[in-house]
């Protein structure tokens, strides 16, 4: 047995905190039936997102009244330029911040515009306290909110994988990690398919990029658990063309991979339409919304629009939860045969498209004379991971 | 490892210089270095791992900085009081002084070059900043050189509305169209107005050509921090960022795929992005590029009909068209009860709004209002789009003469130009929409402003 120094804690439910009597030798349990009944009154604790019906959604079943980003996992928002993503988590991190946390700001690309912030942080003040807040606590809010300047990925590899101790401070209830994908492109910038001309390093360095959204999605969700913070990553867009279904191009996160999508808890796609914003729920809660194909649906829809003053506001009914989004169903066309017979088709993991919509076999496609009795190249062993 | 300077450029390579050519020669990147083990990285690059242990964490120290250092960088800005305890930490050796201006809504006067002109710059809430990268985008004769060169003489202006600076006027194209430039200088009414001694000289812009992409890449990176240094710049301006991609791209290549040469262009104008907003946040620029457009073709733009819809029968995608009114028409709720007042949910005008030739309508500039008939896409495509943080659009479309007798079949006379500066994503500004005019003196805002949409 450990000596009496050493205690092993063993974390019961998230909700469990259980000080430990120093002089005593026991592990710390609690029942089943208690650890569930705090299960049941105490929902995981979540960070409103400053739209109720948003929040109802995120909060994935009925009766549970508050809803938002969840403590503890990794959120991701994505969407084209100007949608709204930077005002929506904005909103979000001001609110925290007039209810007196901590909220620490990463940006990767283009640095936070000050301006926007502190008014983000005067509305959230005026519409907590009822009046307008003082410009001194105002000021106090303010300090509580930790910027850091994210220039390359290593940066933020550095901060977040090797976090110093006192990082991040307690108190702190939200991280924002901003304009993500563009820190991925520029270490590691798509490559089409690792073709049979490249040696053995630059196959592994193609496969570089997923291996590295694997143990940077485990590294933020660890962070996330460790500190109970929740973590919010917007990541783009970028497109894919959709050849299955016959449809044009369409919008596809900005950073992608089966690890990244696994790790991510909920998936917020921010986009503009005629007349209205919208928030798509893809992802809520670790279950999937969308269909397998995950392009060009949007999920879950909840309408807001931004004003003058850069305030949101939801528009539609703010009862219960968003209604199933209102578009007409449209019959896609089948999903097409491949027209060439692929012989080792036994293992079908290996046959992946790339990002782009193009695998393996479409470049003899194009550059071969048609189909013939040539043998295909075999499929590429896996090459990410080290 | 090739990147550990442009990560870190005071890092001492010194005592790692023996194990640094075995990790390039591996492909081991900085990030690489900081995610995988040590040991997986000796073993691959066949280096010691205690070296590489070693070199991975005075890489992290770097980064994180001297342990003393306590730059409160959320809370340093003058109104705000003293930074309290907060463990922010500088990165690199980026100080971050962000001046509050007095309102707290504009940027303050030091980070914003005005634009001369009033309408332009409450549309921008200040002006173009400084330390991002900004773009305007326009067909040809819209108007872009006359805003640039504006630009180029507002930036000198000490105090009131730039700082005492030089300019940097890169063209790919036409050169620098100085007799226009100096017309600008005597007509502006502003710049007429000032005492000799501070009016913009046009000794202080200074100006240079561009031939073809591997000098483009060459200069802007090496010779363009050296005259930012020597003539104390202010703005960089690049006409137009996009004529340098051209031929090159569209020369066939027989080894490499369509798809494969669209990706490298792709990463190049990532890297380009990169590269600008790092010179404008490094010294303290703004950088403006101007971009050209391309012919867009939306599917037929059928007049929005008034059933809802949820009534029409569909067997395929209906194109996409806005609707007549911006306002959210009334609809019937899906399955709302009466006795509730809740106003019925937004929908989707169509079904497949993540495509993207229906988003492009949104994030290019041209496509969301019903007026606008000859949609237009900015060069360079969504990969260049995503490194800018504002994108100016300068719209124009022809007005017709109006001639009751006119035979039938004879084209309409074109009788001028309604020209319209549309702020369609900015990072610090909202969207909105001005409409102005070229004159001798330069462009100026005209009319009344259109919907205005968007942050502060």
């Amino acid at each position: 047995m450990a000596a009496s120094t050493s205690m092993i804690t063993v974390p019961i439910s998230p909700a469990a905190s259980q000080k430990q009597p120093p002089s005593s030798h026991r592990l710390p349990t609690v029942s089943a039936s208690e650890a569930l009944q705090e299960l049941q009154t105490a929902g995981p604790e979540t960070i409103s997102t400053t739209l109720p019906s948003l929040d109802s959604v995120l909060s994935g079943a009925i009766g549970i009244t508050t809803g938002g980003l969840e403590r503890g996992k990794t959120s991701e928002l994505w969407g084209p330029k100007g949608a709204g993503k930077t005002a929506l988590l904005l909103e979000i991190a001001a609110r925290e911040l007039c209810r007196g946390n901590k909220v620490v700001w990463m940006d990767g690309a283009s640095p936070l515009s000050i301006p926007r912030l502190e008014s983000a942080l005067d509305r959230q003040a005026s519409a907590s306290n009822g009046t307008a807040a003082t410009s001194a606590t105002v000021g106090d809010y303010r300090n509580r909110f930790i910027h850091h300047r994210v220039p390359t990925l290593s940066h933020l590899l550095a901060l977040v994988l090797h976090p110093r101790p006192d990082f991040p401070s307690p108190g702190t209830t939200l991280l924002v990690i901003e304009e993500f994908h563009t820190l991925v492109d520029l270490d590691y910038p798509r490559v089409l398919f690792a073709s049979s001309g490249k040696t053995q390093q630059q196959k592994w360095q193609a496969g570089r990029r997923y291996a590295l959204l694997d143990t940077l999605v485990a590294g933020l969700n660890k962070l996330a658990v460790l500190n109970n913070l929740a973590i919010a990553v917007t990541t783009g867009c970028t497109s894919r063309v959709r050849t299955d279904s016959g449809l044009g191009s369409a919008l596809v996160p900005g950073v992608g991979g089966g690890e990244w999508d696994g790790g991510v808890w909920n998936k917020l796609v921010i986009f503009r339409d005629f007349g209205c914003r919208f928030v798509g729920v893809q992802k809520c809660r670790g279950r999937i919304l969308i269909s397998r194909e995950q392009i060009g649906e949007t999920g879950k829809i909840v309408g807001f629009d931004i004003d003058a003053d850069g305030a949101l506001r939801q528009k539609g009914s703010t009862d219960g939860f968003a209604p199933e989004d209102l578009r007409r169903k449209v019959t896609r066309s089948p999903t097409k045969s491949r027209k060439r017979v692929i012989d080792e088709v036994a293992d079908s993991e290996g046959e992946e498209a790339d990002e782009y919509g193009w695998s393996e076999t479409d470049e003899d496609a194009l550059t071969a004379d048609g189909p013939g009795d040539d043998v295909l190249e075999p499929l590429p062993a896996d090459t990410a991971g080290v | 490892m090739t990147n550990l300077l442009s990560v870190l450029p005071d890092f001492d390579i010194q005592p790692y210089a023996h194990i640094l050519p075995s990790l390039e020669k591996a492909l081991i990147s900085t990030a690489d270095l900081l995610t995988l083990d040590a040991l997986d990285v000796a073993k691959r690059a066949q280096v010691p791992p205690g070296d590489v242990r070693r070199l991975a964490l005075a890489v992290v120290e770097g980064i994180h900085g001297p342990k003393s250092l306590v730059n409160g960088e959320g809370g340093h800005s003058g109104g705000s009081g003293e930074s309290v305890g907060s463990n922010g930490e500088s990165v690199g050796s980026n100080g971050e002084s962000v001046e509050k201006s007095g309102d707290g809504t504009t940027l303050s006067r030091h980070e914003a070059i005005s634009t001369l002109d009033d309408a332009f710059d409450a549309a921008l809430c200040g002006g173009i900043a400084v330390g991002k990268l900004t773009e305007l985008v326009g067909e040809s004769a819209a108007g872009k050189t006359q805003f640039l060169l504006t630009l180029l003489l507002s930036v000198q202006l000490s105090s009131a509305h730039g700082t005492a600076k030089s300019a940097l006027y890169i063209s790919t194209e036409a050169p620098l169209p100085t007799l226009r430039l100096a017309q600008i200088l005597e007509e502006h009414p502003k710049l007429s107005a000032l005492p000799s001694d501070e009016r913009p000289t046009m000794a202080r812009v200074q100006s240079a050509h561009i031939h073809d992409l591997e000098a483009q890449d060459h200069i802007l990176r090496y010779q363009v921090p050296i005259v930012i240094k020597r003539h104390n710049v202010g703005l960089l301006v690049i006409d137009s960022i996009a004529a340098n991609y051209r031929p090159e791209f569209d020369r066939g290549k027989a080894k490499g795929s369509a798809a494969e040469s669209f990706v490298k262009r792709s990463n190049q104008v990532t890297e380009l992005g990169a590269l600008l907003r790092h010179i404008a946040e490094k010294y303290k620029i703004a950088v403006v590029t101007a971009n050209q457009v391309a012919d867009r073709f939306a599917t037929v733009v059928e007049p929005a009909s008034q059933v809802p819809p949820s009534q029409q029968s569909t067997q395929k995608l209906q194109p996409t068209s806005p609707p007549y009114s911006t306002t959210h028409p009334a609809r019937t709720a899906h399955g709302a009860g009466t006795e509730r007042a809740t106003t019925p949910p937004p929908t989707l005008s169509t079904d497949d709004p993540l495509s993207l030739d229906h988003q492009q309508r949104f994030f290019t500039g041209w496509g969301d209002e019903p007026s606008i008939t000859n949609l237009k896409t900015p060069s360079l495509g969504l990969a260049w789009t995503n490194q800018l943080g504002a994108r100016i659009a300068l719209l124009k479309s022809p007005v017709y003469a109006v001639r009751p007798y006119a035979p039938p079949g004879e084209e309409p006379e074109i009788e001028g130009w309604e020209r319209r500066f549309r702020v369609v994503f900015g990072g610090w500004c909202g969207e909105s929409s001005t409409g102005f005019e070229i004159w001798r003196g330069g462009v100026r805002a005209v009319g009344g402003e259109g919907e205005e949409d968007g942050g502060s």
